[in-house]
């Protein structure tokens, strides 16, 4: 069922702003449409105006502690899957000190990152001192002796490619009285100390760039080599255990990572209500907004908006504003609503399919799966789910989907007879040499066509439905005739050949509404033509969507595939685990086997089942009425990203 | 000599076995690695998108396990899992018919779901919350391999091995 929304304008004083906005999100079910949206807008803009936008410094706020949780995560120590998260309400998410204490921690943490990225450049800058001096160790003139008033001294590296014996070659030919020293060399250089009368100094250079040499240097050092080397090492050590210290901080930081979460959703619920304040309009003294109310929530509201000196009032929308949907159905359909939902959420005027769709989705999930051991593992799975893990509602929704479609499958596993495949007879026969027969109603191997039959007796079943809802949709929108005429024509028909197989009297009968519903197409479908030649052939023509109905029914023949499929490799991951005959060895190995390849096999097969039975549903049924295009209800309220809001009382 | 094998019924059932398995199977190797490429882009854009995304890799898998199912079946009728293997002519002829279905859609299904599931991949990296869209969509290409799967196991069920 589509909840009914009414249109909620309220006016209030301007002071009360902040108030009132904090108490409607405490409601949780009123959705503040954005003033763009009203008709008005460009008129009211002239004598309104719109709050300036203060949410930007929540949204950095937000930005800054998400980075510093992020940053802190590895060092957080992991809870596993059933790790709760902390439970936060309106006193927590409303408490001011929670904010001050998260971004407290924020500059910590930005402050300990600030060191380590220091600490850490510092070593990088230490790290290739070291790497650029370590040649030169073994040289006994300073590093920052370059000259003396007649001598240049300098630290060249010449790279392997070029010939060493050729430079000092060159070198002695063209400045003579200059002197190589070989200091060391590695694979990739030789490092030279070269000293040579200053008046040649440009010659040396002209040589050096000949055979692409480089000069060394060596700012901001003074003395040996040697020493310097030493001092360095020393340097490096200091900023490896400075390093440490670093890291444990954020260890130590990482304790506190809770405040900072809890402090996160603080945040984002001060966010969220700068937006909402962002979609009123107001004057200097007054404020003015319109929303959605689900119709039952109205008392409820009303009851919250008289404590205020406001103006409000609650009415059926105009036809230029669209309501959002929100779908409620008892307990039985709810958890269906999350196939609809994928599928895209049905439009305010049409029809919430949820309560018809259930049973058909139940059965198609069992009868594709039809496996009772996992029909049982997935209701086992599902109830542990929801008793042990913090669910959001949609998530309980769905966990409750698969409780149900494992029930369904128990039931038609057990019509089936298949419990894990041939589980009970083959280790019957293997480790203990017995002869076991699991009962079964229908067995697929030996008789698919039975199952087939059924599979389409149900998609028939379905598809009847579907255009039961348009047959619905038409006559409460006042069309009839149009309902009579394309539809119940077509029932007449799809019916009547239907009636043709079982022979005797009904079939003589079905022959008669077979015909009488072609008749019916002919003569009608043509009726919004003018020419009557194209009334006829328009007529005529629509009688070829008897293919389109043949391939929808026909499609329901995956119901028997996909059964068969599951039931096919169970009894494939049987044979496969017992082949190895009896014994303590083989029992292991069937184990093993037996357990990977029936949860591979239910994995697949799940996911199969699921796809396509919403695929039936959105293909076969849906296309027969479905007006999708509705826009979700989203009410005002918490939403929580690291903490799990535990919605304790209505207020 | 190539006469002789054609008569011979074991030879036939076992290239029904090889046709039904090796055809769709390489379906399915080309779809699900189709579909792997394109999620390894998104993934090394968002690692937090595998999960949803190894589904849709996923999807086009069933080509090759439907072939294996139905080359398995027939290896378990005609007593090739039993060791005593004696099959007509006949029986043989029909146990590599029935294996075409199954071998040639899957081929062919298997691809092009791969190519819907590598599109369906762009959907779920620009827009998290439809990858139920994308499945339908990858699922609707299954449709026929499903149906040759249905028609290859009714006429294996129907063998007088």
């Amino acid at each position: 069922m589509i909840v009914k929304m009414t249109r909620l304008d309220v006016y209030a004083i301007r002071s009360e702003l902040e108030k009132l906005i904090r108490g409607l999100l405490r409601k949780k079910c009123v959705q503040i449409d954005d003033p763009e949206l009203r008709s008005d807008y460009s008129q009211l803009m002239t004598k309104v105006s719109r709050l300036p936008d203060d949410s930007v410094a929540f949204e950095s706020e937000l930005a800054k502690t998400e980075a510093a949780i992020k940053t802190l995560s590895p060092f957080i120590k992991k809870g596993g899957l059933f790790s709760k998260k902390y439970e936060s309400d309106f006193s927590v998410l409303e408490d001011e000190s929670n904010i001050e204490k998260a971004l407290g921690i924020v500059s910590e943490v930005e402050a300990a990152q600030k060191k380590l990225s220091d600490l850490r450049s510092e070593k990088n800058r230490v790290s290739n001192s070291i790497s650029s001096v370590s040649p030169w160790v073994s040289c006994d003139v300073p590093l920052d002796f370059t000259e003396s008033e007649t001598v240049r001294v300098l630290h060249a590296i010449l790279p392997s490619e070029s010939d060493f014996t050729a430079f000092s070659e060159k070198f002695e030919q063209e400045i003579p009285q200059s002197v190589i020293f070989k200091i060391s060399e590695d694979s990739y250089s030789k490092y030279l100390l070269i000293v040579f009368s200053k008046s040649s100094e440009s010659a040396a250079d002209d040589i050096l760039k000949d055979f692409s040499a480089v000069k060394a240097s060596f700012s901001g050092f003074s003395g040996l080599a040697s020493e310097v080397f030493a001092q360095l090492g020393i340097d490096s050590d200091r900023l490896d255990s400075e390093l440490e210290t670093a890291e444990s901080e954020f260890k130590a930081l990482a304790e506190k990572s809770e405040t900072l979460k809890i402090g996160y959703d603080c945040i984002k619920l001060k966010y969220e209500l700068a937006k909402a304040r962002l979609k009123t309009l107001s004057t200097d003294s007054s404020f003015v907004f319109s929303g959605w109310v689900p119709e039952d929530k109205q008392k409820k509201i009303s009851d919250f908006l008289d404590g205020f000196d406001c103006y409000y009032e609650f009415r059926a929308p105009a036809p230029d504003e669209t309501a959002p949907v929100l779908m409620k159905n008892g307990p039985w359909a709810e958890p269906f609503e999350s196939i609809t939902e994928m599928y895209g959420l049905p439009s305010p005027s049409g029809v919430d399919p949820d309560f018809l769709m259930a049973p058909f989705f139940f059965t198609f999930f069992g009868m594709m799966l039809s496996d009772a051991g996992y029909g049982l593992i997935l209701i086992v799975a599902s109830l542990f789910a929801m008793k042990k893990m913090q669910l959001k509602e949609s998530a309980k929704k769905f966990m409750k989907l698969i409780f149900y479609c494992g029930i369904s499958t128990v039931i038609w596993g057990a019509i089936y007879g298949g419990w894990f495949g041939n589980l009970i007879p083959s280790v019957a026969s293997t480790f203990f040499g017995k002869t076991v027969t699991v009962p079964a109603l229908i067995d697929p191997l030996t008789e698919p066509v039975k199952i087939l039959v059924i599979s389409l007796i149900f998609g028939a079943v379905h598809l009847f439905c579907g255009m039961g809802i348009k047959f619905y949709m038409l006559c409460k929108a006042g069309h009839f005739w149009d309902a009579l005429f394309d539809i119940g024509s077509w029932y007449l028909i799809l019916l009547g050949l239907g009636a043709l197989v079982l022979g005797g009297i009904a079939a003589s009968i079905g022959k008669i509404a077979a015909i009488v519903g072609a008749a019916t197409l002919i003569l009608t479908q043509g009726r919004h033509e003018k020419k009557f030649f194209k009334k006829i052939t328009k007529g005529l023509l629509s009688l070829y969507d008897i293919t389109s109905y043949t391939s929808d029914l026909l499609s329901y023949s995956r119901i028997l595939a996909l059964g068969m499929a599951t039931g096919v490799i169970a009894t494939v991951v049987n044979t496969i685990a017992t082949l190895f005959g009896s014994g303590i060895v083989s029992a292991i190995l069937f184990i093993v086997i037996f357990v990977l390849g029936h949860l591979l096999n239910l994995a697949i097969n799940a996911l199969g089942s699921y796809v396509h039975s919403s695929r039936l549903q959105y293909v076969e049924f849906f296309g027969k009425f479905y007006e999708g295009g509705g826009k979700p209800f989203s009410p005002l309220k918490p939403d929580t990203k690291y903490t799990f809001f535990i919605n304790k009382e209505d207020n | 000599m190539i006469g002789e094998l054609l008569t011979n019924g074991n030879f036939l059932t076992c290239l029904g076995v090889a046709v039904a398995v090796v055809f769709s199977g390489i379906g399915s190797a080309r779809g699900v690695g189709i579909a792997g490429e394109a999620a390894s882009g998104v993934i090394s854009e968002d690692p937090d998108k595998f999960g949803q995304l190894l589904i849709l890799q996923a999807l086009p898998g069933t080509q090759g396990i439907y072939g294996f199912l139905i080359g398995f079946l027939i290896m378990l009728f005609s007593g090739i899992m039993g060791g005593d293997m004696n099959v007509s002519t006949q029986a043989g002829a029909y146990a590599l018919l029935c294996a075409l279905p199954v071998g040639f859609v899957g081929l062919l299904s298997g691809i092009a779901q791969g190519r819907v599931a590598a599109a369906g991949v762009e959907i779920v990296a620009k827009r998290p919350g439809e990858l139920a869209k994308a499945i339908v969509s990858a699922a609707l290409v299954e449709t026929y391999a499903i149906l040759a799967f249905l028609v290859s196991v009714l006429i294996l069920i129907n063998i007088q091995f």
